[in-house]
């Protein structure tokens, strides 16, 4: 190791964040003939713990002739160190500069993260803009992860930017550009070839247009990469275990990908459609290869709505029985109020259970289409105090369409039905604890809300403090609510198009970079970046006509722009849709992506 | 139980101590090694270790110990070394009737400092072990410390590759950076941040001296 980093390395916090070392480390000494490193903008704590990361980086060390490595945000402190010894920000696994790379590739998935991008784009000396390397020896810099269901706001940032899942679309597009290598093609030349793979967007190629300052309508669709069989695909147990604690610090196990139920806010649950499931089978085997092979002591379970899962109660059983049986913890994630059973629950000295109601009242939870009724929630929470939980903790949205105080109102309600069965049922002397957390609705992409405007800040002041006010005074309820100022900037980065890169570039030349975290988010530098570029946060915040062409419309998604203009159009009159495992098929259009349900 | 001595360098000297006790716990689970649980309502893998070593120390003689009475230790020893991250093979594995309580036995650790330049000092250097009193200034939680660190000298030795330093370790205990760190004020020493080995680890009381490794030795069944 470079003696400069190992001056720095004892001079910052968790220094074992920046050299790897973990075991099951694939083998860096193969042969190989490309070499990539897969980025991620955040701490080494939170990009050890995606899951994606983990699939793909194994999924590519496991390739002939392919060798990847990692590289995660470095802290303020070691990213201040790197820029005074003149240190290029280098990967974890070999120490290498990211420049040495032949491809570099960003998983992002947080509005908040995009000027991380430009944070390690700058350490690492690589210049920003795909047009600025153009005759550069530069690695090929590609983003993927949830957010290029929008990725128009950082797209000239990328050569090429992976649309679907990593599986398909990385994987050849890695293929692709080893071949390419071997013969020689020049870069323009491969991007032109990568740009026919399904899941492959070279920002170069696709253009917006605009006329009368309107975004025409596109030529070419570039149509999402989904994986067709779940049940076989790549996912790997021999993990590499972090010799530190991360934030997810277990082994996970994933379920199936996609969602059924539909809530019309929910960006998630359309992108990652078609819903597509691993066998019962495939996931005991693979719960019991993981924690063997990692040693960890708890697993737990992944997917949109784990209750959904459509076996289980034998996975469970199974995993009790079998690799959870002694000593390994079996994790469960908050599951819907819906759909809540007594053996979901946990045993001996419990503490808090979490869940989603997402809108005090049953009107709006018919607006949003999340089919939980008043009486769900009084059967599990009863169930949830005579079993002998200590707390609950409720997550809801405010801001949502249509919405009025009466609704923040049954927030309340929600609270006095809680302590009201407590009372009744409880057979603790202790009260019960209540965390409410609100977070601002924001207009995401790709979902039947796409159109709708986003409240203001005054507004979201406004529902803060009407529910503060409601709940002053009220013993054991704690509130929790998201930053009003965080979520005004996370909506206009999320349905930016490309005037949006000029403003990101403003705000991290203005000092702004790890703006996920509360104590680094300043809205003033966001404020002052978007002004000296001369764009307006309410150009991206307000509600968009139905005939406009929307930035993100150039890629097929799989679910129609049709169905989510009726499911838009039901939302107003409470209409619920319920969920894909009831009745026919809804016909939203992932199916032409890849067959649900299998 | 089973004392399990092993190395501890490269990447994994950046690890903290608490990090390098979950690490040798998922080690004993991939590696199937059998290991007794508390019987508190949290139970936990019953599991010792040495003296914690400051973070970017190295290491050669780091002990673990664990409540195993049904594997031979050469079965423990393949198992642990096929399962322990890089830069964390252990040299032996013994076994012992119980706990040998190494934390309350261990007084002094002897570390190598690897640099040429320390021999044109030599005779300033060794006399750091014969000092009366010797105060040395250092930050330590966000205050500014002073310690009389004379006493905790036990030995210098200045060699033609580096220098080796016994000091107290446990409580009293002196840690080798700051040491290092004020030699270096004084004197133009080129020892790296990440370069300080731990070489050895001993029980000195009324009786005498000896290495960890004597003890083991004496107690092993």
């Amino acid at each position: 190791m470079d003696k400069r980093i190992q001056k720095i390395l004892t001079s910052v916090e968790k220094p074992a964040r920046y050299v790897g070392g973990e075991f099951n480390m694939p083998n860096m000494d193969k042969p190989c003939t490309t070499r990539l490193c897969l980025c991620f903008p955040e701490i080494y704590e939170m990009g050890m713990s995606n899951i994606g990361m983990r699939i793909l980086y194994h999924m590519l060390n496991d390739m002939d002739n392919i060798i990847c490595e990692r590289c995660f945000a470095p802290f303020i402190d070691f990213g201040g160190e790197l820029l005074k010894e003149g240190v290029p920000l280098f990967s974890l696994d070999t120490h290498k500069s990211l420049v040495e790379f032949d491809i570099v590739g960003f998983s992002i998935g947080y509005e908040m993260l995009y000027t991380n991008v430009l944070y390690m784009l700058d350490l690492a000396g690589i210049p920003f803009r795909a047009s600025e390397r153009v005759g550069m020896d530069m690695p090929i810099i590609i983003a993927g992860g949830p957010c290029v269901i929008n990725p128009e706001p950082f797209a000239e940032l990328f050569d090429a930017v992976m649309i679907g899942e990593g599986e398909v679309n990385l994987k050849l597009f890695t293929e692709l550009y080893d071949q390419c290598k071997a013969d020689g093609v020049s870069r323009e030349d491969f991007l032109v070839q990568a740009s026919k793979i399904d899941g492959v967007y070279v920002p170069s190629i696709i253009k917006p247009v605009y006329e009368d300052g309107k975004l025409l309508p596109f030529d070419n669709l570039v149509k999402r990469a989904v994986v067709q069989d779940l049940d076989t695909a790549y996912f790997p147990t021999k993990i590499l275990v972090p010799n530190i604690e991360i934030t997810h610090d277990r082994a996970v196990l994933e379920l199936y990908r996609g969602c059924n139920n539909g809530c019309r806010f929910c960006q998630a649950c359309f992108y990652y459609r078609p819903i597509r499931s691993r066998k019962l089978d495939t996931l005991l085997g693979l719960g019991a290869d993981l924690v063997a092979k990692t040693g960890y002591d708890e697993l737990s379970l992944a997917s949109l709505s784990t209750s959904d899962y459509y076996a289980l109660n034998e996975l469970i059983t199974g995993l009790k029985s079998g690799v959870c049986s002694s000593n390994v913890k079996l994790c469960m994630p908050s599951l819907r109020l819906d759909t809540y059973k007594e053996e979901f629950m946990g045993k001996g000295r419990l503490g808090s259970i979490t869940f989603a109601p997402e809108a005090g009242s049953q009107r709006l939870r018919d607006v949003i289409n999340k089919n939980i009724s008043d009486e769900d929630i009084t059967n599990t929470i009863k169930m949830a105090i005579e079993r002998g939980y200590k707390g609950f903790k409720l997550y809801f949205m405010i801001g949502l369409p249509t919405e009025t105080d009466e609704d923040l109102d049954g927030i309340i309600d929600i609270i006095n039905l809680i302590r009201n069965i407590a009372r009744e049922f409880s057979q603790q002397k202790r009260p019960i604890n209540i965390t409410i957390s609100t977070n601002v609705f924001i207009p995401k992409p790709l979902t039947p809300f796409q159109w709708e405007r986003q409240i203001t800040r005054e507004e979201m002041y406004h529902k803060q403090d009407y529910l503060k006010q409601k709940l002053h005074g009220m013993r054991n309820v704690r509130y929790n609510w998201h930053s009003a100022s965080v979520s005004m900037i996370e909506a206009v980065l999320a349905r930016g198009d490309r005037s949006i890169l000029p403003v990101i570039e403003k705000a991290y030349e203005l000092g702004a970079k790890f703006d996920g975290w509360s104590e680094y988010f300043n809205y003033n530098t966001w404020e002052r970046a978007f002004n000296e570029c001369g764009v307006k946060m309410d150009d991206f915040v307000g509600e968009w006509s139905e005939d406009e062409v929307l930035p993100w419309e150039f890629i097929d998604h799989g679910v129609t722009r049709k169905y989510l203009l009726a499911e838009r159009h039901k939302a107003y009159s409470a209409s619920c849709t319920p969920a894909c495992t009831s009745g026919d098929c809804r016909n939203c259009g992932a199916n032409k992506l890849g067959r649900c349900f299998q | 139980m089973k004392v399990i001595k092993h190395v501890k360098k490269d990447s994994i000297s950046l690890v903290s101590h608490i990090d390098t006790m979950r690490v040798l716990q998922r080690t004993l689970v991939r590696g199937n090694i059998n290991v007794k649980f508390s019987e508190g309502y949290n139970p936990h893998p019953i599991t010792y270790t040495s003296h914690p070593l400051p973070l970017g120390v190295l290491s050669t003689c780091e002990y673990f110990v664990l409540a195993n009475d049904d594997m031979t230790t050469d079965e423990v020893l393949e198992r642990f070394n096929d399962s322990v991250p890089a830069g964390m093979k252990a040299d032996y594995c013994a076994d012992v009737e119980k706990n040998p309580n190494l934390c309350a036995k261990v007084n002094l650790c002897e570390y190598f400092a690897p640099t040429t330049s320390a021999i044109k000092y030599k005779s300033e250097l060794e006399e750091y072990a014969n000092l009366d009193t010797y105060e040395i200034t250092f930050e330590f939680k966000g205050n500014m410390k002073t310690q009389d660190i004379a006493p905790l000298i036990d030995a210098v030795l200045v060699t033609e590759d580096g220098m080796y330093f016994t000091i107290a370790t446990g409580n009293p205990n002196l840690r080798p950076d700051r040491l290092t760190t004020d030699m270096m004020t004084k004197y133009p020493l080129e020892i790296g941040s990440n370069e300080i080995k731990r070489v050895n680890q001993f029980i000195k009381n009324d009786d005498g001296i000896m290495t960890v490794d004597e003890y083991i030795s004496s107690i092993a069944r």
